[in-house]
């Protein structure tokens, strides 16, 4: 492990400073949609705090392909070595960001429990039928490694491919989908995965590992772009 | 053990021929110099050398295995680039913290000794450097990572005269302390002369001598002159470059400057003396 020391040291310094920003706006909008609730009261306020969060997962591998890949390159690391981890480094980040947004819904619920606000932040997990903070959590890290993965995949494409390639790409798939969704039959599809919802999700983290397995051989030679 | 060996190595990017087959090798610790005008391959072969490109074809073997993607090679190959990126967020004391963490041989009191040498801002961050201190940093790391290949790519870039000095010392003594091989690219071969004991010339995608540096040293006169004179003493095949001043030649010829030489150019009327380095190696792979 003593070799990936150097680049998981890199990816870390950068992911620290998104780490602490992406608290600290979960931290506002927590504060925020509680000072609303408490102060104005609406009816049926179901805010969603988790946004930001899910949001930056799923753009942040586009930027680990920027300057930490080019620091590690430059300083003798191989780009297995990077992926390695970025890999180790990305899973690190989903557990504590996510580990974050569940003690900050958590600690809304308190708030509307022990006071009048009326927030009830809203959380993805009761999509599932789930109910208790360790399965919230997991709904979580599953969303979380589905989103880092889909990310990490379209990033690599593009680095390896670059922008017109990847549209061509996206038109295709988008003329195929289109074409599927009016032409085709997807009730089956929807009735299975509004049937088996939580199970859809477990398949949602799965092609997020299949997502990072794919990106393996399209970065391990990359050339670099200076 | 070979440090370096080359074999009939091809290197395209995209379509175009970027290096046609390059083949030199080197099995002793010495300070190599690696000329060549712009385009002429140089970065990627630095680059096939430290594993950051693979080759198309051929054979790279730095230290005994191939270096592309292979660790055990990379933390005992150290490549600063002219451009090299650091962080946007490092300050020197981070740069040097993760540069210990890739080389296998990093003196850490060598890197704190060049450090103070060069004035570097431990805290400052580096983005908010001067070409000069973005370039120190560079040279620190290069040197305090003791790599068993160690190679810069234009290191005097943006030093002003003191500073170049200090590294130019910095390198000796480093050297002296742990003989290793050092590849050095530079345009300005004047400079870096006084250091290299070999030289490396690359020119049209491809090797065209790695020789000792007294070949260099003693290869290449300018002679004044009749044209028939000169030619009774030099072969045409050897003639660089021909030039007429005031009704008289001027003549570079690609010959080593020897006492029978000089003494035929004075029973001839010719004038005749050494060309510098520079000129000679331009002339030579134009």
């Amino acid at each position: 492990m003593n070799h990936l020391k150097g680049p998981v040291s890199i990816i870390l310094k950068d992911l620290k400073v998104q780490f602490y920003l992406f608290t600290a706006i979960t931290l506002l909008l927590v504060i925020v949609y509680s000072g609303i609730g408490y102060y104005v009261g609406p009816d049926n306020f179901h805010p969603f705090i988790s946004g930001p969060i899910y949001g930056m997962l799923l753009i942040l591998p586009y930027f680990m392909f920027g300057d930490p890949l080019k620091s590690t390159i430059g300083l003798g690391g191989t780009r297995v070595n990077y992926f390695t981890s970025f890999i180790i480094s990305s899973f690190i980040l989903i557990v504590s960001l996510m580990i974050v947004n569940n003690v900050f819904f958590q600690l809304s619920d308190l708030l509307t429990e022990h006071t009048k606000s009326t927030t009830h932040v809203f959380h993805l997990a009761s999509l599932f039928g789930v109910s208790n903070a360790l399965s919230y959590f997991w709904v979580d890290i599953l969303l979380g490694i589905f989103l880092v993965g889909i990310g990490t995949l379209l990033s690599a494409a593009l680095y390896r491919f670059g922008y017109i390639w990847m549209l061509g790409i996206a038109v295709v798939i988008g003329l195929v989908g289109f074409i599927w969704f009016t032409l085709g039959d997807m009730s089956g599809i929807f009735k299975w995965t509004l049937e088996n919802m939580y199970l859809s999700l477990h398949l949602l983290g799965g092609l997020g590992i299949v997502c990072i397995v794919l990106t393996y051989p399209l970065i391990t030679r990359v050339t670099l772009k200076c | 053990m070979k440090i370096i060996d080359i074999r009939n190595v091809n290197f395209k990017y995209r379509d175009e021929l970027i290096l046609e087959n390059i083949t030199f090798d080197e099995d002793s610790p010495v300070i190599t110099g690696l000329w060549g005008r712009n385009g002429a391959g140089k970065t990627t072969l630095m680059k096939l050398l430290s594993g950051q490109e693979r080759e198309v074809s051929g054979d790279v073997c730095v230290l005994n295995a191939h270096p592309f993607n292979n660790h055990a090679v990379s933390k005992n190959i150290s490549y600063l680039r002219e451009d090299h990126h650091f962080g946007k967020s490092w300050t020197v004391k981070d740069a040097m913290y993760f540069a210990s963490l890739f080389n296998e041989n990093w003196d850490q009191e060598e890197a704190d000794t060049l450090v103070e040498q060069f004035k570097l801002p431990r805290k400052k961050k580096i983005a908010s450097f001067s070409k000069g201190m973005h370039t120190m940093v560079q040279l620190v790391i290069g040197l305090a990572s003791h790599s068993k290949v160690t190679i810069f790519d234009e290191p005097t870039n943006g030093l002003d005269a003191h500073a170049r000095k200090q590294f130019f010392q910095a390198l000796k003594k480093s050297y002296d302390k742990n003989p290793r091989y050092i590849l050095i690219s530079s345009h300005h071969i004047n400079e870096i002369e006084p250091l290299c004991e070999k030289l490396l010339i690359i020119s049209d995608k491809s090797i065209k001598f790695h020789e000792p540096i007294e070949y260099f040293q003693t290869q290449g006169v300018s002679m004044m002159g009749k044209i028939e004179d000169i030619k009774s003493v030099v072969s045409s095949i050897d003639i660089l470059e021909t030039a007429q001043i005031m009704g008289r030649s001027k003549v570079m010829a690609n010959v080593a400057m020897t006492k029978e030489l000089k003494e035929s150019c004075e029973r001839n009327g010719i004038q005749i003396e050494k060309t510098s380095m520079q000129d000679f190696l331009v002339n030579i792979t134009s």
